[in-house]
């Protein structure tokens, strides 16, 4: 008889196809595809067909031929991500310019009042003036009006540009000023207002602007002022050019966002913790706390708007009511966001602190039958819903050659990574927690500033390189590569991802070693973390240690540098972990599926 | 920018045709590599077609990089590339921006950085 074991993930629906002889079973294929709609959900149905027909095809058989169809009873956990921002800056009035021109004129600092070039004839003589040059002003004009004025006794010391001009207006001056160009909202640069201006010289960044007590000694504040222009000071270091502006009621202020409280309720204990104590702070609430019952976040606050929103999600899709939804577990991760400040000039924006979570649900587990009804109805196949989840992955683990009981299994898949231990007695243990491949990607975006998921879903998936001329790109190891047909000039002097589409060109001006540095650290954040927390939970004893040996499976498995990341962090605890290689050839993927094919042979 | 052949200096070389009525095209894409601080020298040769002037002017150039101007067109070449196949071609009566675009692109492609997007130069 022919058995298809089809298990419906996260984020794949995967088969297993296989003919029982004499009461063993011989694989014949397996396929893949995406899953349709949210898992444990009737839109999985058309995900499951096409998995299913996958499989068929390449075994060349059909509907008719398959007599059992073993679908998993999903684990019902179903995970989401969300991200809050809890501190913000805002520039009530504009006050500063933290601007990054690649080609910024002229070098050192200068000070002044700031004045349309078109009005500053009318200027008296020895003052001191920054002149505010609009795009309707082009370079030849602008410095043939300033030299001008130079030579009437007026101080010009600086200039604020708005096209891409710095250097071509300084190489006409007779007398060299600081110019900071592409300055894209000019008309919100106030006029007649005390300004200084920075510019460093090439490979250096401004030092007098980028120094609370520099601001300070060029505007004369007092202590309390000095206290309020930190964060202009601090959003301008790094930059090569820089600008700030007084104006009387000129004020910039970080706010802390009231992030408000979580409340954890555990079956025994209860905990509350602010999250504005950041993510660690957190996990041990939550550690101290297991098992939990549910998470819930102060009423009116950022922490509970954000859970709240997590709960509506849940119940939609469930068709539960929001107070029915427990979320009972919950990955916090500290993140930094870069945000456009408010009340900016040149789209200056500052790193704020934001915080990560997701969190995982437990849904109705009903809803796996009403899968299988409709499938059984459909394909007029007897389908059954096979053992636990968890205990079908260790079965299909258990294939992986070189492996044996006792054995954990770690399932990092999209939406929820989730552990398995088994003991020499053919015990199983599991445990499910939230956060894996998505909060990655929400992680890596939001670092980055990315709106664009699909461009972060890349990052996370595949290395990135350098190109460095039109024929060779160095790889993020080092390596050169030559090619023989010149490289697109799109991706010229930028980092690409090596996708299998090709390059894509990364927007804005990350380096290589930035972006490679965040997409490591929000996988060690998320699967280095949960790898721990889940081995913790089903250890006999509670301690990594007393577990030898970890196979990794599920789609996240598959990724290029995660496996390394657990592995390296696991090795330190003694304990062999790697990928796992279902059946000997489908490597990571199909563990599920396969073990609901075994488990027949059992029968479950 | 003093004009001198004998001398190795590294320059990005603008070659453009004999007896030009198209100054206004030439200066703006001086101004683009003059912002971006590349050196540059300028030639005057006899010839009509923009390829073979901007590739003249990258065997020319110690930086490999040359720019053809005439009055239908300017091309930007580099000397790794086949003749006929130039990195960017604009028509000479595209906008000041854009020409001033392709001068800056020369000098990034000596600067080794990224180039300005010549279709919609308010996107770089």
């Amino acid at each position: 008889m022919i058995i298809a074991g089809i298990d419906i993930g996260n984020a794949s629906t995967e088969t297993a196809l296989a003919r029982y002889v004499d009461g063993k079973p011989e694989f014949l294929c397996s396929g893949i595809v995406d899953t349709t709609g949210m898992k444990g959900t009737r839109q999985n149905i058309h995900g499951v067909f096409a998995s299913l027909k996958q499989a068929l095809e390449k075994a060349d058989l059909t509907v008719e031929d398959v007599d059992l169809i073993r679908i998993n009873e999903a684990a019902p956990v179903i995970g989401d991500v969300a991200m809050e921002t809890i501190t913000e800056t805002i520039i009530t009035e504009s006050t500063m310019i933290g601007h990054n021109p690649s080609t910024p004129g002229g070098l050192g600092i200068g000070v002044g009042v700031t004045v349309d070039i078109r009005e500053v004839n009318n200027c008296d003589k020895g003052e001191s003036v920054i002149v505010v040059i609009p795009r309707e002003v082009d370079f030849e004009d602008s410095s043939r009006i300033i030299n001008h004025a130079v030579n009437n006794g007026i101080f010009i010391n600086g200039a604020i540009v708005q096209r891409d001009d710095g250097v071509l207006i300084n190489n006409r001056l007779t007398k060299k000023i600081p110019i900071v160009d592409e300055v894209s909202l000019i008309d919100k640069v106030p006029r007649n207002m005390r300004a200084a201006i920075e510019v460093a010289a090439a490979g250096s960044v401004v030092e007098q602007l980028s120094n609370p007590y520099g601001i300070a000694t060029v505007f004369d504040l007092t202590s309390d002022e000095t206290k309020q222009v930190v964060p202009v000071s601090r959003a301008l270091i790094g930059n090569r050019s820089a600008v700030v502006i007084k104006t009387p009621a000129g004020d910039v202020k970080e706010r802390k966002i009231p992030a408000g409280q979580i409340i954890i309720q555990g079956t025994n204990k209860k905990a509350q913790v602010n999250v504005d104590d950041g993510a660690e702070k957190i996990m041990d609430a939550i550690r101290s706390v297991a098992p939990v019952e549910d998470i819930r976040g102060e009423a009116g606050t950022n922490a509970g708007g954000m859970l709240e929103k997590v709960r509506q999600v849940m119940s939609h899709l469930t068709d539960q009511l929001p107070s029915a939804i427990k979320i009972q577990d919950l990955l916090a991760v500290d993140t930094f966001v870069p945000q456009t400040v408010k009340g900016g000039v040149a789209e200056e924006f500052s790193m704020e602190n934001a915080v990560g979570i997701a969190a995982m649900v437990k849904a109705d587990k009903l809803q796996m039958n009403m899968i299988a009804h409709e499938l059984e109805a459909e394909l007029g196949v007897k389908v059954e819903v096979g053992g636990v989840e968890a205990d079908m992955a260790i079965r299909g683990a258990l294939t992986t050659p070189g492996s044996n009981k006792p054995l954990a299994i770690i399932d990092m898949g999209a939406g929820s990574t989730d552990a398995a231990i088994i003991n020499r007695a053919g015990e199983i243990k599991s445990i499910h927690l939230a956060g894996a491949g998505n909060m990655v990607t929400l992680l890596i975006a939001s670092e980055l500033g990315y709106d664009n998921m699909a461009l972060a879903e890349d990052i996370k998936k595949y290395p990135l390189a350098k190109v460095e001329s039109l024929f060779h790109i160095r790889h993020e190891d080092g390596t050169v590569q030559f090619f023989d047909k010149p490289l697109d000039p799109r991706t010229f002097a930028r980092v690409v991802i090596l996708t299998p589409n090709g390059m894509v060109p990364m927007p804005g001006n990350y380096s290589l070693e930035r972006i490679r540095a965040v997409r490591r650290e929000a996988k060690t954040k998320v699967f280095v973390v949960n790898a721990i927390r889940s081995l913790e939970r089903v250890s006999p004893t509670g301690n990594v240690r007393d577990i030898e040996f970890v196979t990794l499976v599920g789609g996240s498995a598959l990724d290029f540098e995660i496996p390394q990341l657990v592995t390296d962090a696991l090795s330190k605890y003694s304990i062999v972990s790697g990928r796992a290689n279902i059946r000997g050839v489908e490597g990571p993927r199909n563990a599920v599926a396969t073990g609901l094919v075994l488990a027949y042979e059992e029968g479950e | 920018m003093r004009m001198d052949f004998d001398a190795p200096k590294p320059e990005i070389k603008i070659v453009h045709g004999k007896n030009i009525m198209f100054q206004k095209v030439v200066d703006e894409v001086l101004h683009g590599i003059e912002e971006e601080g590349v050196p540059f020298s300028i030639e005057e040769l006899e010839d009509a077609n923009p390829v073979e002037l901007a590739f003249r002017g990258a065997e020319l150039s110690h930086l490999g990089v040359g720019i053809g101007i005439t009055e239908n067109e300017v091309v930007l070449h580099f000397i790794k590339l086949k003749e006929d196949q130039p990195i960017f071609r604009i028509p000479a009566y595209s906008n000041e921006a854009t020409l001033r675009a392709i001068g800056s692109n020369a000098a990034r492609l000596v600067k080794k950085m990224p180039f300005k997007n010549l279709d919609n130069t308010e996107l770089s």
